[in-house]
């Protein structure tokens, strides 16, 4: 009996301290994403000193947020030589880099915890927003929109090349929904979602958004494969805060909800019938996950481009230090997204200036071979 | 008889080169000495008002605007080019990089402090005009459009002009371009072959795109009085290569970039290629190979493309390839002249300018010369004042005959047999 | 604890193949129900017609004079638990993970120390406790049974359904699932089994359901049941049903399957020794 009892508080010792150890290492990687976004917005093709950067930044968010697109405040063009270029740099650091850096950190937590939330609510470890048809899906409108010439501008009278952008978004975002939630009908069978089905589906679907990619590249002029080429590849080079403004509802509404689920999604590793004897119910637990998903991911493709690895590796590379609990891992995938994404993002921009790097080949340049060392390491663990 | 070909368009070659060398303006500073003051106020190619406060710090983001910014005179304003400004020669070593017109970012931009951004209507992405203007730096969109055809050299020009406040400076240039795009143009008049051309773009062993209408290549093409199968065949702007749409369209001469060619690993891959293989361009060593900036820029080089172009196509404009150059000619004058090219040829008045387009050139009644070109001139015209604005001016007595013209122009061969044709007529 | 399980006239297909057929039964607090029949006779269909996992095309289960669909799944989950014949986790959550999850339904916010206790005495019970720190996805057949079975316990419900809880189990881990049951069904839980072991049924089960072809061919205590007849005629094989040596309850053996009946004093001496002919248990009549 008194063995039992010590064994008992030994374990509840364990559990019990929990939260003060998730909340210790989302302290730490909260720690890592600041560093990280200073850093970014330090760093770039024009050298500004970093106090500077700081006291920027600093006024910036005590302006309380003044800041506006094109608003022409007293930005100077340039800095003419033996002056400061304060005003300049500002610009920069306001107009540009904050949002760039503010965005990839977005999509970044958007791609992890909706991959996350994918692999739990499925089942499946490889479930990767690309998979279930939202990032392909999205690719679909974009290059759609490209292809008709649709433009919102054409409607307001105005021929703002941002408007043009702003209509690929919005096609993106709304092809990203129609698949996923296609692909999610078609996978239902009997009043249930087969996983392997959901999967299967997914595939086919993104070979075909593939061709349906590839043909519009071959038949579409130069210029516009230039613009498919970029968009397919993923950047962060085109970024306003108008766009920043956009994506941030969405991805709040996922980083919000889905922790409020990690339980669930906790017992959906049983199995689908066994969360359902737990209380869980399966079905609309899915549907949640893979709708989050969908509009999270169709939103920052439509944005970003597509960008592979990041919405499959991060939860794996969290798993892998933290355990599979979702209470930790859904927080921790957010912070880890965005830090990976921002660094991703910096290193795409500086490596080969004045060019810069598709962000999509960034990640699946570093994802790949991360992916295959935790399987890896995961195996060699496990003995 | 293959390697007698092949030293023919060598020397066509040559020739061309030695035209373009010639032709080109020489430098010279001209930056505000129009007297303009600043702020200007322009509406760009994209209907967007810009107000340009200085031009002491000019960045270009595409090789065609560069080209022309360089022509005005502005060459030393420049502060960043993006990687496609080849020409003039050397600029690249010199000025610091902004990226590729096609793949544009803005801190890149931003880094080299212009005051003013200029790039075309199809540099990409457009959004990086908007973060340029968030910067409050001013942005000018210069015409890129297919519409223009080869007229688009010309509103490159005008509009690069006005932004830089040099109006007349720009017209003289346009005047100079549109000039030698007509002599392009009139070479070709006469000849009634129409060879049919294709333009190839390569990019290393997995990019062939086959251009067709609405490509400045199109427009080259039918500038030179030849066919562009692309076009042919149904192509609008480029698509990928197909060896049986190769095959249907039977190109005789295929056009090509250096570039191209380089990135294939050089011209027997580019032979070597599906559907290339078997044309008639390929078999009979016809692809030609230009300059990228150069063929197809549609910039101030596009009439001396054209020109190149037409004289490697049409075997029967030949007539200077029976002239050696440089030759020197001891004109009535006892002035020795040394003459480098032949063409243009502008004379002083309509007999010699008969005689002159008989002997096979291409001649205009001296009206403006353009810089570098040889002006014919009887004694009783003025000739003294042309030689001493600098060009090389061969002088004739008046009322010359056909053996005299000739061999100042050093073609007494053909000057013999212009006589006889006209004695047995 | 009022806790009363009522399926009324369950009928369940699958296109063509009708699975179940008219079953009616009912279980109350306090028995161990099982369910036996053999292979493809549908007792698995059944047990998840009475977990809520498939709908009936007909007929309804009700618990506690409810509908099974009219409860909210967390409601129905601290009714009911349902042990599953295999249990695999996507996840590399540990055992002590694994069985803490049965507590989902009674969590409000975060576990506290009386769930951990709980959790921690079913791993015990289940003989499991050492285990705990182990990945669940590494342990052997029977440990992931034994595991799950804590899970199923943790979550502390008046009624719990089982699929062949035993089959994975060694002799011993057999007992013990089944005396857990009875202690269980002691404290007024009401326990319905799907079992294979016929003398396992015999000895725990209060009722015995016996299935074949979808339908319900006998239900009653094991000694009306569990008759060579019905055994012959369900199973289609020859026994003979002794009466168990220390158990109040029968004893099947089953006989040469080579054809021919054999009786047990033609089978061999030393089996005859205890299993006198005077012992055997007589057949019940048939219920219907």
């Amino acid at each position: 009996m008194i063995g039992k009892l010590s064994v008992w508080q030994a374990s509840t010792q364990r559990y019990s301290r929990l939260p003060s150890v998730r909340i210790a290492l989302l302290l730490v990687l909260l720690v890592i994403l600041i560093f990280t976004s200073l850093s970014a917005v330090s760093t770039g093709a024009v050298n500004i000193k970093r106090d500077e950067v700081f006291k920027i930044s600093v006024d910036a968010i005590t302006d309380k947020l003044h800041i506006r697109y094109n608003s022409g405040l007293d930005y100077a063009a340039r800095c003419l030589p033996g002056q400061s270029c304060i005003q300049r740099d500002a610009a920069l650091i306001r107009e540009i880099r904050w949002p760039r850096v503010i965005m990839a950190g977005l999509v970044g937590a958007s791609l992890a915890i909706a991959g996350t939330a994918l692999q739990g609510a499925l089942r499946n470890p490889l479930a990767d927003p690309g998979l279930i048809g939202a990032s392909s899906g999205a690719a679909v409108g974009a290059v759609t929109a490209i292809l008709l010439g649709v433009n919102l501008g054409d409607l307001l009278n105005s021929d703002a090349p941002a408007l043009a952008r702003l209509t690929q978004s919005l096609f993106a975002f709304g092809a990203a929904l129609i698949t996923t939630f296609g692909v999610f009908r078609l996978a239902r069978w009997q009043g249930r979602t087969d996983s392997t089905a959901l999967l299967l589906i997914g595939l086919a679907i993104n070979t075909m958004a593939s061709a349906y990619i590839g043909l519009a590249t071959f038949i579409s002029d130069s210029r516009e494969v230039n613009d498919i080429i970029f968009w397919s590849l993923g950047s962060f080079a085109e970024i306003f805060w108008r766009d920043v403004y956009v994506v941030l509802p969405f991805t709040a509404l996922s980083v919000v909800i889905l922790p409020f689920l990690a339980r669930q999604l906790n017992l959906m590793t049983l199995g689908e019938s066994e969360a359902q004897h737990l209380g869980v119910n399966a079905e609309r637990l899915r549907l949640i996950c893979v709708g989050l998903a969908a509009m999270t991911v169709g939103v920052s493709v439509a944005f970003a481009g597509m960008i592979g690895f990041v919405g499959l590796v991060v939860p794996h590379l969290i798993r892998f230090f933290t355990g599979p609990d979702h209470r930790i891992v859904l927080p921790a995938s957010v912070l880890t997204g965005a830090i990976l994404m921002i660094a991703a993002d910096l290193w795409a921009r500086t490596v080969a200036v004045p060019t810069e790097v598709p962000i999509g080949i960034v990640t699946a340049l570093f994802g790949g071979p991360v992916f295959l060392l935790l399987i890896i390491l995961s195996r060699r663990g496990r003995g | 008889m293959t390697s007698q070909l092949q030293l023919r368009r060598w020397l066509m070659m040559v020739t061309a080169i030695a035209l373009v060398v010639l032709t080109s303006a020489p430098h010279h500073s001209n930056a505000q000495d129009g007297g303009t003051t600043f702020p200007i106020t322009i509406t760009d190619a994209t209907g967007n008002e810009v107000t340009i406060d200085s031009i002491d710090a000019i960045a270009s983001g595409s090789g065609d605007v560069t080209e022309i910014i360089a022509a005005l005179g502005f060459e030393d304003n420049l502060v960043g080019i993006d990687i496609s400004s080849t020409y003039p020669e050397g600029l690249l070593d010199r000025i610091p990089q902004i990226g590729f017109a096609r793949r544009l970012a803005v801190e890149p931009i931003a880094a080299v402090n212009p005051s003013v951004f200029f790039c075309t209507e199809t540099c990409s992405p457009a959004s990086v005009f908007d973060q340029l203007r968030a910067l409050n730096i001013p942005v000018v969109i210069i015409p890129d459009d297919s519409e223009s055809g080869i007229e688009l050299p010309l509103k490159k020009i005008t509009m690069v002009a006005a932004a830089l406040g040099v109006p007349d400076q720009g017209e003289a240039l346009r005047s100079k371009v549109a000039r030698e795009i007509e002599w392009a143009k009139t070479s070709v008049a006469n000849i009634e072959e129409s060879p049919t051309m294709l333009f190839l773009y390569v990019r290393g062993r997995n990019l062939q795109l086959v251009s067709g209408t609405g490509t400045p290549a199109y427009d080259l093409i039918n500038t030179v009085g030849g066919i562009d199968v692309g076009a042919a065949a149904g192509i609008v702007g480029y698509q990928p290569l197909s060896a049986e749409v190769m095959l249907n369209a039977y190109p005789e001469y295929i056009i090509m970039f250096q570039g191209s060619v380089d990135s294939a690993g050089g011209l027997d891959k580019v032979k070597e290629l599906p559907g290339v293989a078997d044309t008639p361009a390929a078999q009979n060593g016809h692809i030609l190979v230009f300059d990228d900036q150069f063929i197809l820029g549609m910039s101030t080089r596009t009439g001396q493309a054209a020109l190149a172009l037409a004289a490697q196509v049409h075997p029967s404009m030949t007539w200077e390839l029976n002239i050696t150059y440089p030759y020197a000619y001891t004109d009535t004058t006892g002035t020795e002249i040394s003459v480098e090219a032949a063409t243009p040829v502008f004379a002083s008045d309509e007999n010699l300018l008969a005689t002159v387009q008989e002997l096979g050139f291409h001649a205009e009644l001296l009206d403006t010369p353009v810089e570098g070109s040889l002006i014919i001139a009887s004694q009783s015209a003025d000739w003294a004042s042309w030689r001493e604005a600098g060009y090389s001016v061969l002088v004739v007595n008046d009322n010359a005959d056909i053996p005299e013209i000739a061999a100042a122009l050093n073609v007494p061969g053909r000057g013999e047999a212009l006589l006889a044709r006209k004695a047995a007529n | 604890m009022t806790n009363h399980l009522d399926a009324q006239h369950l009928r369940y297909q699958v296109g063509k193949a009708t699975l179940v057929r008219d079953i009616s039964l009912q279980v109350t607090g306090g028995e161990i129900l099982a369910i036996i029949g053999p292979n493809g006779a549908g007792k698995t269909t059944l047990l998840k017609l009475l977990a809520g996992d498939l709908h009936a095309q007909s007929g309804q289960v009700s618990l506690n004079n409810q509908p099974l669909h009219h409860h909210k799944p967390l409601e129905l989950a601290r009714q009911r638990a349902v042990m599953p014949q295999q249990a695999s986790v996507s996840l590399d959550f540990t055992t002590y993970e694994v069985a803490l999850m049965g507590r989902h339904p009674h969590i409000r916010g975060s576990e506290t120390r009386e769930d951990h206790r709980i959790v921690e005495e079913a791993l015990h019970r289940t003989e499991t406790l050492h285990l705990r720190e182990q990945m669940y996805a590494t342990l052997s057949g029977g440990e992931k049974a034994r595991v799950t079975l804590a899970r199923v316990l943790a979550q502390q419900t008046p009624i719990l359904l089982l699929d062949e809880p035993t089959s994975t189990l060694d002799l011993r881990h057999q007992h013990m699932t089944m005396q857990i049951m009875r202690e269980r069904a002691k404290t007024g839980v009401a326990v319905v089994a799907v079992l294979h072991d016929l003398n396992l049924a015999a000895m725990y089960a209060d009722r015995i359901g016996m299935i074949h072809n979808g339908q319900l061919e006998f239900i009653g205590t094991p000694e009306e049941v569990l008759t060579a007849d019905h055994i012959h005629t369900v199973f289609g094989l020859a026994v003979e049903v002794l009466a168990h040596p220390t158990h109040h309850c029968p004893l099947i053996v089953p006989l040469a399957t080579n054809g021919h009946s054999a009786t047990l004093s033609e089978i061999g001496a030393s089996a005859g020794r205890i299993l006198l002919a005077d012992q055997r248990v007589t057949s019940a009549p048939h219920p219907g």
